[in-house]
Formats: structure tokens, sequence, C-alpha cells
């Protein structure tokens, strides 16, 4: 059979012009008859009937690819199908309108119009007769090994690092637009295969959620997309590879890309002070939740029947450092767990137990007004929680954390939140960094210097076009945008199209202070109390990905509304340990902690 | 077996296919008395001889051209049956409403009047659609699987709690006897009796047919209201007036006074679909152990997120309906649903209305349309259904009268019917946007969503709301 070599617009604007001819060519002897579109025959309208239908077919060819193969008997019911809405559309709505009158689509109207019905079912038919015809002769379709081909010689790879909310965000928006036909190759790799829903990450270590409640598979989240399970090593912007060992094997793979998004997130950094890596626990991922959650309640119970005061003053004495969303949330949480389930410990006093918060700065959260950084910190202290204000930790062992005043707070307990850093496989990049060690960003996320590399989130350092000198804040809401502006400008790059800068303003920011109380600014408008509390649960509820993971989290918050929080110690949970020094009651020995784990985190 | 690629093959079978079709339908043109006058058409004098000639080589002249138009499909769908009912109502258009006065030298008038004087020929060429897609369904698969007792079983089950609806509803009106064509005066156990065997038998031959169940609830549904189509004209119009009274009540004013009993069979026809699917997904998770699911999401992921997305469709279908509510003057009716009778008030109610007929759609029809031709077709087809079941049907009980599916109720809502097909197509249009947006399903990952979705694209999509509104106009319109 012959090919025709045209296009499915021309194909469709030429059978809806026959059609409408050969719906036409027999109705020109009737009387009263009404034409395709309501209006009378004669000569002059023919040109016009043969346009509307033209035009018809092409719209109805451009919507309904023709695919040819074992479609072609739907698409032509279709077709009729879509004669009958013509016919509605036409004579029955358009035509009154044009005599001025108002459409009824009584039943005396449609028998007025029955021709033009028969008329319309006929030119659908036709039409879905003759695209039927021509995409069999191939005419105004590609045919499926065409498009098998067209893909395979040139799909664009796209390689996003990092599953936080940036690369997470990156990737759902190249399902959502550019999907895969478009010829793009989508390819996440990360070491995490879930999506760590950060802001809900203080409750996991203080008992109020699971864990799996806030964390969000990669292959549910973004079925489309290709999920590599693997460590990246290594980063060849001149060779276009990227180096990732898959989890569980020894040899490393190389992926090829055309673009690369980084979206590897930060990790905490103790800036090199003794003692901080071996003994500090972080809360950047769910391990360090779970490990900081298993450490306090095992606190408890070693201290219900330890006998030295010194050493039971330690155990029970938690200090968080940094005065920031995280520091202030994970000292909230942590006081929360406490007071909650201290009752099964008969013999810890009500007043025993002792939080701290070290913060360099003299107000906490200084990304909120200072009016609502006191109302947490009011709130907080009139709880009994203990602020050491514009100190530093300076240091820390097995029994205590020291000041930068050389005073040391007895402790088993302490949690790091004062400081992060990009992830370190962004320092090998041969671009600039800033002080920080962030890569440094063209507005429209553009790594400058190194051809279709992108960065964004906690790793990159991105001005805000709208302020001179500006940056944007290393926040989650800055990095789910990103993520959409650094998919729509890569889609833009492979097309030839100019990339767009970077725009977003922060909607506003909120703090749960635990007890049901939080603070919240948004839209320029403080709230504080349950108002705010409120405000934080329903807007953080609604941003968890995944239905099933929001009625996970809304069991576990009806669960801890009506019930004290859990305090199972789950297998393989470390054991707080006392030092020799201060051993009365044969504790264990003491041995440090486990240095953390600290892959290319989930970005804040 | 017929080869598809074997092009003669198939026009031997398509004609072949057609001679049977035309058997049926030249036993209805007996019993109307039209099968001299075809031999006008190739000038002879009127002979029933060379009438019924010319009538075979036309029926197996259409018989090939319908077999070319679902060469591709013949061997793997079943739904040729209704292929071949659009067909019949094309070749309808085509042949005595066009070619048969052209060819007589007649004017070709295709006036309401003209149609309602063919309306017998109407059905007997919905018969022959239906019969030709039947043959060559048997020609080209004639190693057919043998109809399943389980299926069978369900199918029977199914029909016999859609028969219960569907002379439930008819039995309010106080028109039971319709179902079964029993006459006016014939005792209501007796109408129930016959309308639950014909239900039963029904459903069990709908289980044969349907090989393989539809791909949602939705498409069972369309399905089924296409089969209770065909059971209208076929069983409800020709075999049982034949048995009953052996006559055939083809005309139009006979077709009108027995109109209920198409709403009947319509509904009958899309709550067996549903059940069927339903009680087929149930059979499935009990005892079939090799069963598909687990190429399935979950119930709770995709149903909730699909409630949303048709919740937010019902909206955006609820806005061009709105259009024809305000012209025709209808909120203020609507506001009757919940005693009030302001138009705000009619508005809100039929947006709260439109949103739950949305969230129905959005569960039944989940992953079901794949583009946006795709989506006007189930939008359109649902938008029809709702339409019966909706003014036709619960707003007459909720404002405490009892329906009448009566062919003047139903011209009386011609305008309703419009503003329901719009909404059925802004409904599907919005609900496959929200849904391509989030996952584009029709984009195959593996071979198992390689082959569902092709299953899906050679799914009937659906000429059947056309088919139904030229029957309601031309049945339901006044006689001249």
């Amino acid at each position: 059979m012959p090919r025709l070599a045209l296009d499915p617009l021309a194909v469709g604007a030429l059978s809806g012009a026959a059609a409408a001819l050969v719906f036409l060519a027999p109705a020109t002897p009737m009387v009263g008859f009404d034409g395709l579109f309501g209006s009378r025959i004669d000569g002059g309208f023919l040109a016009g009937h043969l346009l509307i239908g033209a035009i018809a077919g092409a719209a109805f060819a451009r919507v309904i690819p023709q695919r040819g193969g074992g479609e072609q008997a739907s698409r032509i019911t279709l077709a009729l199908m879509f004669g009958l809405i013509l016919w509605i559309v036409g004579p029955l709505t358009i035509g009154p309108a044009l005599d001025g009158e108002a459409p009824t689509w009584s039943v005396e109207a449609a028998s007025v119009h029955f021709p033009s019905l028969i008329a319309h079912l006929m030119y659908g038919g036709g039409l879905g007769l003759l695209l039927a015809v021509a995409a069999r002769m191939g005419a105004g379709r590609e045919s499926e090994a065409q498009a098998a081909g067209r893909l395979a010689a040139q799909p664009i790879r796209v390689v996003i690092l990092g599953v936080g909310f940036g690369g997470m965000r990156t990737a759902q928006r190249f399902e959502e637009a550019h999907w895969r036909v478009e010829g793009l190759d989508v390819t996440l790799v990360s070491r995490s295969n879930f999506l760590l829903f950060t802001p809900m990450l203080a409750e996991v270590a203080s008992s109020g959620l699971d864990a799996q409640a806030i964390s969000a598979p990669i292959r549910v989240a973004c079925p489309h997309t290709r999920f590599r399970h693997a460590d990246v090593q290594a980063i060849d912007t001149a060779a276009k590879t990227v180096t990732a060992r898959p989890v569980g094997s020894a040899e490393p793979e190389h992926i090829p890309y055309d673009h690369l998004v980084l979206a590897v997130g930060s990790v905490p950094a103790f800036y090199g002070l003794p003692g901080l890596a071996e003994h500090a626990f972080s809360l950047k991922t769910l391990e360090d939740a779970a490990q900081l959650r298993n450490h306090v309640i095992s606190a408890l119970e070693s201290a219900v029947h330890q006998s030295d005061i010194a050493a039971r003053q330690a155990l029970l004495t938690f200090v968080v450092a940094g005065g920031g969303f995280a520091g202030t949330e994970a000292i909230a949480e942590l006081f929360d767990l406490v007071r909650s389930v201290r009752r099964y410990y008969p013999g810890i006093g009500r007043e025993e137990p002792r939080f701290v918060l070290v913060h360099s700065s003299d107000r906490i959260i200084p990304e909120l007004s200072r009016e609502l950084g006191d109302y947490a910190r009011e709130k907080l202290q009139r709880r009994g929680i203990q602020f050491m204000l514009g100190k530093r930790v300076a240091g820390a062992d097995a029994r205590s954390v020291t000041l930068n005043d050389d005073s040391q707070i007895p402790t088993r307990t302490l949690v790091w939140t004062a400081g992060n850093q990009p992830s370190p496989l962004l320092r090998d990049l041969p671009c600039e960094h800033n002080r920080r060690g962030q890569v440094i960003v063209e507005p429209t996320l553009q790594v400058p210097g190194l051809m279709n590399v992108w960065a964004l989130g906690d790793g990159a350092q991105v001005p805000d076009v709208r302020e001179a000198g500006a940056f944007h804040p290393p926040t989650a809401q800055h990095a789910i945008r990103q993520g959409k502006t650094a998919a729509d400008n890569v889609v833009a790059v492979a097309r030839g199209h100019p990339p767009k800068p970077f725009t977003y303003r922060s909607v506003g920011s909120l703090v749960a202070l635990g007890s049901r109380t939080a603070a919240a600014e948004v839209a320029g408008q403080k709230f504080s109390g349950l108002v705010a509390w409120l405000m934080w649960r329903t807007i953080y509820f609604s941003k968890l990905p995944g239905m099933d993971r929001k009625v996970r989290v809304a069991l576990d918050w009806a669960i801890d509304l009506l019930f004290p929080r859990d305090i199972v110690l789950l297998p393989g949970a470390q054991e707080v340990t006392v030092p020799q020094a201060d051993r009365r009651d044969g504790a264990v020995s003491e041995t440090p902690r486990p240095a953390p784990v600290v892959p290319q985190g989930p970005e804040a | 077996m017929i080869r598809a690629d074997r092009t003669y093959e198939w026009l031997l079978a398509g004609a072949l296919a057609g001679l049977v079709g035309g058997a049926v339908l030249a036993l209805a043109m007996l019993e109307l008395g039209m099968m001299e006058s075809m031999a006008l058409i190739v000038r002879a004098r009127e002979s029933m001889g060379v009438g019924l000639i010319v009538h075979f080589v036309i029926s197996a002249i259409f018989g090939a051209l319908f077999a070319v138009l679902v060469r591709r499909q013949a061997q793997r769908n079943d739904a040729m049956v209704f292929w071949g009912l659009a067909f019949g109502v094309f070749v309808w258009f085509i042949d005595p409403l066009t070619v048969h006065p052209l060819a007589m030298g007649e004017p070709v008038t295709w006036s309401l009047a003209n149609a309602q004087s063919s309306f017998g020929l109407l059905l007997g060429f919905l018969l022959y659609g239906a019969t030709t897609g039947l043959a060559l369904l048997i020609l080209s698969r004639p190693a057919l699987r043998r109809p399943s007792l389980v299926g069978m079983g369900i199918g029977a089950v199914a029909g016999l709690i859609a028969v219960t609806i569907a002379a439930g509803l008819l039995s309010d009106q106080g028109q039971t006897h319709l179902f079964a064509a029993l006459s006016a005066d014939a005792a209501r156990p007796l109408s129930w009796l016959a309308a639950l065997i014909i239900g039963a038998i029904a459903g069990g031959a709908f289980g044969a047919l349907a090989q393989r169940p539809a791909d949602s609830a939705g498409a069972g549904i369309i399905r089924g209201a296409m089969y209770g189509f065909l059971l209208w004209v076929a069983l409800r119009l020709t075999i049982l007036p034949l048995i009953v009274d052996g006559d055939l009540p083809w005309s139009v004013t006979e077709a009108a006074a027995v109109f209920p009993s198409l709403f009947a069979y319509l509904v009958f026809g899309g709550f067996l679909g549903l059940g069927y699917q339903w009680l087929r997904g149930l059979w499935r998770v009990l005892f079939d152990e090799a069963d598909g699911a687990d190429d399935e999401e979950s119930v709770g992921a995709r149903g909730l997120r699909a409630l949303g997305r048709g919740i937010g469709a019902g909206v955006v279908g609820g806005l061009l309906f709105t259009y024809v509510m305000v012209q025709i003057g209808a909120l203020r009716d609507v506001a009757g649903l919940m005693g009030g009778s302001s138009e705000i008030a009619g508005l809100v109610i039929h947006f709260v209305i439109a949103m739950l007929w949305g969230a129905a759609y959005g569960l039944l029809f989940r992953r079901q349309s794949y583009d946006f031709g795709s989506a006007v077709g189930w939008g359109v087809s649902y938008g029809f259904f709702v339409w019966i079941l909706g003014p036709n049907t619960l707003m007459p009980m909720l404002l405490g009268a009892t329906p009448a599916w009566s062919a003047a109720g139903a011209s009386s809502l011609t305008a309703s019917l419009i503003g329901h097909l719009a909404y059925g197509t802004g409904l599907g249009l919005a609900y496959h946007f929200f849904e391509r947006r989030q996952n584009p399903w029709w984009i195959p990952r593996r071979q198992a969503d390689e082959t569902r979705l092709q299953r899906r694209r050679e799914t009937l999509q659906t000429a059947a709301p056309a088919l139904w509104a030229l029957v309601l106009v031309v049945g339901a319109s006044r006689c001249p």
C-alpha cells in the first residue's frame, strides 16, 4: 500500500472537507435543509461549510491521534459521536445565538434540526472512515516503528542526584508535564529509596509518629522515573557521567547524562569541634531520629535504677545545640516525650529531667520575627526548658557538653542542629563555591562553567533576582519550587528555548512548640498558640506526599491524642552508656556512640 | 480460521456475515412488507424474488465493508457486536435515507417525518449490524473459548440484581408488564416473574458474551448499557412481541408506546455491567489464586485520588451544565430538591450534585481514558446514563413523585439531556487532564502495562450516546 507523507492536521482538514462535501452534496436539493452548522445551504455557504468541516476535521485529527492498528473501529464510532457533539454545539446552540435567540434545546428544536442531526452524524462517520483509511495508508500518523526509532535515536538523558524535596519535585515535574514521549529519559540516583518528610522528623524522634509514616517511597511517588538505588561516588562533568555504586554491589557503574540536576542536600557540620562527631546526635535522617528516640528511652530506663545522683542527673539532662527551627522543635518534642512517659518510671521525679537549649544568638528562631521568637522562648521556658543564649557548644565527651565559656553541662544526650554543610559530593565539582561550600548558580539554577549541570536546594546558592545581592534561603519550600523550575528549564534548553530565572517569595514559616502550641508567620500575619498549631498540622499534613502517608500520620496523631507515647526499645537500639567513673551499679562500660552515617541525605 | 493478513478472505468473511445479517433484516422486511420495493432500486418491477436478490447483494456489500473496518479488531475484541450496532445506524443513514431515494430518482429528505416512517428499518438495520458483527466474530474466531459456567452464573446473579432495580423502577410507574412485553392487564406477579426470568437469562448470556471482564466498572456500565440497548431492539421490540403477539411493533408510534421499556433496558444493562464487573472482581479476590491484582494499585491509593479528581472534574462539568441550566431556567427546580426556591440555592445544589456524580465517575472510570478523545467518549456516555438516572428517575423520586419514563417525559427533558452531555464532556476532559498531570498511566513501563493499555485502546469508545440520542429524537418527537 502506498505510504502518504502528510501531516495529521492536513489529513484531518482534507478528510473533514471531504466529509462535509459528501453529506452536503446529497443535501443540496433538499428543501429547508440546514447545513453543517445550522446555516442555510446556498452556493455562497458551500465554501464556508467546507472550511468549517475542514477545521473541525483538523481539530478532531489533532486531538484524537490516529494510530491505526487495533483502534480503527473505536475511532470511527468516536467520530460518529463527534458529529453528535457538533450538532449540539452548532445548530442547537450557536445557531439560535447567531439569530439573537436563546437556545432552548427542546425536542421541538431538535425535531426542526433533525435533518441536520443526520447530516452531522454522517459527517462524523464519514470523517472517521476517511481518517481510518488515511491511517491505513500511513498518512497523518507516525508508525510505531518510527516513533520507537525516534525515541531510541536521541533520548535526552536527565540524571537527578538526591531524593530530597528538590530532587523529588524535579522528577515529579518531569512526570507531570514532560512525559517520556517527549524523549526524556529521567533517572534518579540516591542511597535512600524514599523521600523523608523532614518537617515531622522531630515527631519521630519523640515517638509521636512512626518512622514509615513520614517517608514516601520514590518508586510510588515517581512511577515513571528510572530509580537507581546507589551511592554516588563521583561526578565527571567533562565526560558527562556519574559514577555510582549500587547498594549491595561492589562494582561501581557509570551513568551517562545529557543534563545533570544536583539536589543532594546537606549533611550535619560539626566544624571540627572535639567529640561532637562521636557523641552528638544529629537530626537529619530517619536513622538519626530512630537512634535519638531509642537513646532517650534507654536513658530513662538507666536513670531509674541509677543511684548516683550526678550520673542520674546527667542521664536525665537533654541538651540541644542550635535554636533554629530544627533545634527548637527537637527540644519541644523531647520535652513532650519525656513528660508523656515519665509516669512509667516511678523513680524519676517530675522536676528531675532537665532540658537545655544552647544557641549562639540572643534570640531563637531568627527566621521568625523577634516577637514570635520571644513567644516561643517564653512558652518553652514556662514548661521548664532552660535557654543558654549567646553561647556555643565547644566540644563534647561521653559525660558532658562543654560550652565556649568553658562551662560544662553533664549530660549523655546532645542533639546537634547548629550547623549543616552541603553534601561532600559537591566539594569536588570544578565550579565556584561560596564560603559554606554551596555551589554558586545562576538565577536559572544552571551551574556556570558546567554544561547542562543544574543545582538546587541546600547545596546551591541561588541568587534572588528581585533583590541584588540577596539569596534564597535553603528551605524545603524553596527547594520544591526550584525543582519545578529546574525541570522546566531542562526541557526549555533541550528544545532550544532560553531557561527562566527562579523566582519565589516564601509564603511563611511555622514552628511547632509541642503541647499543642506553635508559632507561625504566614503572609505577613503572625499566629501563635493553638491556632498556629492547627495551622502547622493542617499545612504540613496537606504537604505529606501520598495518601497512605496522610492516613498513617492521621492515625498516629489520633493515637497520640488518646494514648501515651510508645516506649518500646526497638531492636538494635544503642543502650545509653555510663562512663566508668560514674559506675555505681554495674552499668555498662563507656563506648562512644557509633559515628553517624552521613550519606547524601535528604534536604532539610 | 480466517487470517487477518489475507484481504480476500476478509472480504469474503464480511460478505458472508453480511448475508447472515441480511437474512435477519429480510425476515423483518418481509414482516413489514417492504421487500418487494427493493426491486425498484434496479429499475425492475416490484417483485419478491428480485427484491430478495437486491437485498442480499447490498447486505453482502455492506458486510464486506464492515469487515474491512473492523479487520484489526476482529480476532481480539468482543465489542464487535456493538460496532455492528453503530455500523447498522450508519448504513441506515446511507441506504434507506440516502442511496435508496437517489437510486429511485426521488429527492433525498432527511426529514424527521421520513426518519419516523423509516423507524422500523432503523431497528432492522440495528439488528442487521449486530448480527453481522456477531457472525463475523464467530467466523474469524472459530475456536471461541467455551463460555465459562462461572461467568454465566455471575452474569445471571448480576442480571437478577439489575432487573430488580430496573423492573422495580418500572413497577413504581405501574409499567412492570412492559419489560416482558406483556399486555397491560397482565397480573403483577406474572410480570415480575417474566422480568426476573428475562433478567437471569440475559445476565447469563451477558456473562457468556463478555468473555473477558471490562477494564473498569465504568467501562462495564457502558458495555452493559449497550447490551441493554441491543436487548431492547432484539428482544423487547422483536423476539418477545413475535412470541406474545406474533407481530412486530416496529412503527414509531408503537415504539413510543413502550418507551419506558427503553429506559428500563438501558438501566438494566448498566447495572448488569456494573454488577457483573464487581462480582467478577469479588470472585477473583476470593477464589482465583492466579489473579492479576498484583498489577493493580491498592484500593486506598487509587480510590482516594480518583475520588478527589472526580470531584474536581465534576465542578468543571457542572460549570458547563450551568450554562444550559441558566438558559432554560431550571435552577429553581433543582432548589426544590432541598425544599428551596431561590436560584442561588439551586446553583449550590446543582454543584453539589455535579460533584457527587463526578466523584462516582472518578471511581468508576479511573484510568480508562488515555487521550482527550477517549475522555470525551467515556464522559458523554456517562452523562447520558446520569440523565436517565438523574432527572428522569431520582429527581422526581426526591421531589416526592414517581418517575415517568414516557416519551413525553423524556422529550420534555431534552434540554436537560443536552446539559448532561455537556456535563459529561467537561467531566471526562477535566478528569483526564487531572489524571494525566499526575500520572500518565498510559505510558507503559512494563509488558503487563502495555498489554492492558492496548486492551483499553480497543475498548469500545463509544457511539452509544449518538445512537440513543438518535432513537430518542426519532421516537420521542411527536409524529407528523
